[in-house]
C-alpha cells in the first residue's frame, strides 16, 4: 500500500516539474527576452514577425496544460490498478516511459522551431566579413577533468558490473546488451559534443564567449545525464535481483525527473551578450 | 585573437588567412609554439570550404610559419617570427622580373617568352612526357 502512495507522490512531482514548473519557466524566459530585448532595438534576434513567437509561446503553454491533464488521468488509472504482478509492473513502466516522452515533446518542438529560426537568421545574414577566434577548442576547456573522469569511471564500473553479473544465470538479465545500449548512448553524446565544439555555429551573431559558455553547458549536461543513465541502469538490475520490482515505476519516475532537471536547465539570460543582435 | 575574412574583397580568401596569421605572429599576438585551431574548426567558424583553410595552412607549413605535429595538431613554428619576413612571392616576382628583362634585352618577344615559360613549366611538371 505504501508503495502505491509513494509512487503517486513521485509521479505527481514528475507531472508538476515537467508539465507545469519547467514549461512555465521556459515561457517566462521567452517573455523576458521579448520585453527586455524588443525587436525594435534588437532586430537581428527576430527573423520572423513577433506574432510568430507569441503563437509558438501560446501553443507551448496549451500543449503543456493538455499533457498535465492527461497525466492526472494516467496517474488516477495507475493508482487504481496499481500492479500486483510483474507483468503489470512492466506495462506500467512502459507507460511512464512513453508519458515522459510525451512530456518532453513540447520542448523538442520548441527546439525544432529555434533550429529553423537560426537557419533563417543565417540566410538573412548579409555580412561579407566573417569572424572567428584563432584559438583551438579542446575538451578540457569545457569540462573539468573531475567530471569527465567521473563519467568515464562510472561507465567503466558499469561494464565491470555487467561482466561480474554475467556469472549468475538470471533469465531476465540482458547481459552484454546493457553495455551496448549505454555505450551507444555515450557514443551519441560524444558525437554531439564534437558537433557542438567543431561544427558550424547555429546562431551567426553569437559572440565567442557565449559560444564557449554554451558548449561548456551542453557538454557538462551530457556528462551528468550519462552518469545518471548508467547508475539507473545498474540500479534497475540490482532492484530486480533483490525483488524490489514493485518500486520499479517509482525509480523510473525519479530517474526521469533527474534527467528533466539536468536537461531543462538553461544559461542565465542576462549573461548573454544581446548587443550582437542590434542594428549595425 | 580573432581572424576576419571578407568575402567581398578581391584578395583570395586563403591569402587573407595567410596574411592575418603572419601579421599576428609578427606582432606577437600569437606566441611561438601556440596551438592553432583545426582546419575543420576554422572552416566551420568562418563558413568556408575546408579546402580553403587547408590550402592556407599548407602554404604556412611550406613557409615554416606553422608546423604540423600529426595527431597532436598544428602549432606556430619556433622560427615563425624570422620566417614571416621572408616573402616567397616577392622573391619569385623579383627573379622573374630580372629574367624577363634579360630575355627582352636579347630580343625575345613577350609571346615567345610566354610560350617558352609555359613549355618549361610543363616539362618540369612531367619530365617523362
Amino acid at each position: 500500500m505504501e508503495t502505491k502512495f509513494l509512487f503517486a507522490i513521485v509521479f505527481l512531482n514528475q507531472l508538476f516539474l515537467m508539465s507545469f514548473y519547467f514549461p512555465k519557466k521556459i515561457a517566462n524566459r521567452i517573455q523576458h527576452v521579448y520585453s527586455t530585448y524588443p525587436p525594435s532595438k534588437f532586430p537581428k534576434l527576430y527573423p520572423m514577425p513577433i506574432e510568430y513567437y507569441q503563437d509558438k509561446q501560446r501553443n507551448f503553454r496549451i500543449i503543456n496544460w493538455f499533457i498535465l491533464i492527461a497525466g492526472l488521468f494516467l496517474l488516477s488509472y495507475m493508482f487504481i490498478y496499481f500492479p500486483q504482478d510483474s507483468h503489470r509492473e512492466r506495462w506500467d513502466q512502459a507507460l511512464i516511459g512513453l508519458f515522459f516522452m510525451v512530456q518532453f515533446s513540447p520542448v523538442i518542438l520548441l527546439e525544432i522551431a529555434s533550429f529553423n529560426l537560426y537557419k533563417l537568421m543565417r540566410k538573412l545574414d548579409e555580412r561579407t566579413a566573417k569572424k572567428a577566434e584563432f584559438q583551438p577548442r579542446r575538451l578540457f576547456d569545457f569540462i573539468s577533468p573531475l567530471l569527465m573522469g567521473t563519467t568515464v569511471l562510472v561507465y567503466a564500473a558499469f561494464v565491470g558490473f555487467i561482466f561480474y553479473f554475467q556469472r549468475y544465470d538470471y533469465p531476465w538479465f540482458g547481459g552484454i546488451m546493457n553495455i551496448v545500449i549505454i555505450s551507444g548512448t555515450n557514443l551519441l553524446f560524444i558525437g554531439m559534443a564534437v558537433w557542438h565544439m567543431f561544427g558550424k555555429k547555429l546562431d551567426p551573431y553569437q559572440s565567442f564567449e557565449d559560444r564557449r559558455r554554451q558548449i561548456s553547458f551542453v557538454i557538462r549536461q551530457m556528462a551528468i545525464v550519462s552518469i545518471a543513465m548508467t547508475i539507473y541502469a545498474a540500479f534497475t538490475i540490482v532492484a530486480h535481483t533483490f525483488e524490489l520490482r514493485h518500486f520499479g515505476s517509482t525509480f523510473m519516475s525519479i530517474y526521469f525527473q533527474i534527467i528533466a532537471v539536468v536537461g531543462l536547465r538553461a544559461l542565465q539570460i542576462d549573461n548573454i551578450n544581446f548587443d550582437v543582435y542590434k542594428e549595425d | 585573437m580573432e581572424l576576419i575574412i571578407n568575402t567581398s574583397e578581391s584578395v583570395p580568401i586563403f591569402s587573407q588567412l595567410i596574411e592575418q596569421i603572419k601579421n599576428a605572429v609578427a606582432k606577437g599576438d600569437i606566441n611561438l609554439g601556440d596551438a592553432l585551431p583545426s582546419v575543420r574548426q576554422l572552416a566551420n567558424d568562418l563558413d568556408l570550404n575546408h579546402n580553403t583553410v587547408a590550402k592556407a595552412y599548407k602554404h604556412l607549413i611550406r613557409d615554416s610559419i606553422i608546423e604540423s605535429k600529426g595527431y597532436r595538431g598544428t602549432f606556430i613554428h619556433k622560427d615563425a617570427k624570422a620566417n614571416c619576413n621572408f616573402d616567397l612571392n616577392e622573391v619569385v616576382t623579383t627573379k622573374l622580373t630580372d629574367t624577363i628583362k634579360t630575355l627582352r634585352d636579347t630580343g625575345a618577344t613577350d609571346s615567345e617568352i610566354r610560350i617558352a615559360f609555359a613549355n618549361v613549366l610543363k616539362n618540369q611538371n612531367n619530365p617523362g612526357a
